[in-house]
């Protein structure tokens, strides 16, 4: 594997970090080492913890603020993290924007939730917005809240009750609705909400069963994300392949939401031990492949230690910087706790 | 095979019979500046493989599909000889049969390849091009060929070209030749980086720009019936 740490290439201006040092705009202190310049921080310095670079690095991107084009409200960080434990599982997610948008200002078209219900189960989803759809963003966080509100009221006891096809269902009617009052439409128009809100969703509840150590998993997806189960050093497809291949060669025709697919089935499967259960945009999905190349070995390294990584450690992971592979990526990896720990 | 994710496959194929031979320097001097332009957006560049295929009597693989951030300097077309597009899409559908393959053994994932066809004059008679396209089109991987009709080119064929009504364009009469070269390269490098942006983003959706003063082939044909 060929996992070389990333310096800066371009010199960016530094900022004195000391109270009450002023910042000269008009004169930018230079970023090269000078012998006699007081301690300094900034951009080309903030690079102590360089990203990952596994192969050839993508060029490296200060990041720019959501452009004035896109919806800026409700306000949308590059990054969003999240994890913890309960006596069952322990959670890791993070989502953020890849070098392209934070490079052109285009807000993160991804988005996902964790949640912990309070009866042990877990929920997690997760959406990326379709690129040729310009508000996204939007449509991702409204499917994310729209499918968590839904599975908090309608969930049973029972998991295998849920009625996944109501959920997908209600979620494509929230995206028609919500687009109706953010474009000002006479009423709800499922071809305008497609061409604007356009976002994949994939649900998944995850609970612990009798055995202990065990968990289940209930996924239900909508478009071209992912999910697989790492176990004994192998990426196992677990939602079916998200590349459609069309007469041999690569088809982004994925369906999203608000489209519905006619049939809606969880996939339901038991993981335990060392097993990690992971779900992701393409963004991840993409360079990880089958798993067998050098972005599978940095996610190997990193979440089959005997101890699940903290919390920043996974987003810098996820954050890896690899030549052409520059889109969106949420990872949300879920390990059942270990019995010993 | 270590994943290298999503590439689109672009196909310049440049007519370079007799008749072009009064614009061929706009043309080579157009290609250069789409090096120039790619090299600047790296990014789409990154997500692009870029072939020229030059026909005249026969056709020639200028360049097979290279990443215009790395490659060497663009061919110089030259104008020579008649203008069989049949050599064109034999030699298009070869390439497309060996590319494919050898890119998806490096790892790519690619994308249907897009075509931009250029030409300035009628096809020579005596050829069943039509049945050639034909084969083109029928494989697995049959490109989105879109076509630009310059100089003397008749509408109704370069609408034949093209596989769909809107990807024939044809440079409005009284458009200066050497003028709608530079507006086709224009906006061919703008087809260039936006499809390779778009693809960086995960979308696969054709992205192309109409070259100023060209008009749709389909409005000029039911113009003008004859």
């Amino acid at each position: 594997m060929n996992i070389v740490p990333f310096r800066r290439s371009r010199n960016r201006t530094a900022i004195h970090d000391q109270p009450g040092a002023q910042v000269d705009f008009q004169h930018p202190t230079p970023a090269v080492p000078d012998a006699n310049a007081p301690a300094l921080t900034g951009f080309s310095r903030s690079t102590v913890i360089p990203q990952i670079v596994v192969g050839a690095p993508s060029p490296s991107v200060e990041p720019s603020p959501t452009g004035a084009q896109y919806r800026s409200v409700p306000f949308r960080p590059d990054v969003a993290l999240d994890g913890w434990s309960t006596d069952a599982v322990t959670v890791r997610g993070v989502s953020q924007r890849g070098h392209l948008h934070r490079d052109n200002g285009a807000p993160r078209q991804d988005d996902f939730a964790v949640h912990h219900l309070p009866d042990g189960r877990v929920v997690v989803l997760v959406a990326d917005g379709v690129s040729q759809s310009p508000q996204s963003h939007l449509g991702a966080s409204i499917a994310i809240k729209q499918a968590a509100d839904w599975i908090r009221s309608n969930l049973g006891p029972n998991t295998t009750d849920l009625d996944w096809s109501a959920l997908i269902k209600n979620t494509a009617y929230a995206l028609n609705a919500r687009a109706q009052t953010l474009f000002g439409l006479e009423e709800p128009d499922a071809v305008r909400a497609e061409q604007e809100l356009a976002t994949t969703l994939v649900c998944a509840i995850i609970e612990p069963t009798s055995r202990p150590g065990v968990l289940r998993a209930h996924l239900v997806a909508v478009g071209d994300s992912s999910a697989w189960v790492l176990t004994a050093g192998e990426f196992i497809e677990v939602l079916g392949g998200k590349t459609t291949l069309d007469g041999g060669v690569a088809s982004s025709a994925v369906s999203a939401l608000p489209r519905v697919p006619t049939e809606v089935t969880p996939t339901v499967f038991d993981f335990l031990g060392d097993a990690v259960l992971l779900i992701g945009t393409d963004g991840i999905g993409d360079p990880l492949g089958d798993g067998q190349g050098s972005i599978g070995d940095l996610f190997r390294d990193l979440l089959a230690r005997p101890f699940p990584p903290s919390l920043i450690e996974f987003a810098h992971a996820v954050d890896f910087s690899r030549e052409t592979f520059d889109d969106d990526r949420t990872l949300i990896a879920v390990w059942p706790k270990r019995i010993d720990s | 095979v270590e994943p290298r994710g999503k590439i689109l496959p672009i196909y310049f194929v440049a007519d370079e019979s007799g008749s072009m031979g009064r614009h061929i320097g706009e043309l080579n001097k157009g290609l250069l500046s789409l090096q120039d332009a790619l090299q600047r957006e790296s990014s789409a560049a990154a997500k692009v493989r870029f072939s020229v295929i030059g026909f005249s009597d026969d056709a020639f693989t200028y360049l097979e599909p290279a990443d215009l951030r790395t490659a060497p300097q663009l061919p110089e077309l030259s104008a020579h000889g008649s203008t069989s597009y049949c050599a064109a899409f034999e030699q298009l559908a070869y390439r497309i049969s060996v590319d494919l393959p050898r890119l998806k053994g490096h790892g790519f994932s690619v994308y249907r390849p897009v075509v931009f066809f250029l030409t300035d004059g009628a096809p020579t008679d005596r050829e069943d091009w039509r049945a050639v396209r034909a084969r083109l089109l029928d494989q697995p991987a049959a490109p989105n060929i879109l076509s630009f009709g310059i100089g003397e080119a008749d509408p109704a064929v370069v609408g034949e070209i093209a596989t769909k009504q809107e990807f024939a364009l044809v440079a409005d009469r009284h458009m200066d030749t050497g003028a709608a070269i530079t507006e086709f390269l224009t906006s061919l490098t703008q087809s260039v980086i936006s499809s390779g942006n778009a693809v960086a983003s995960g979308s696969a959706e054709l992205q192309f720009d109409k070259p100023e003063g060209f008009t749709l082939a389909v409005d000029l044909i039911e113009e003008d019936p004859e």
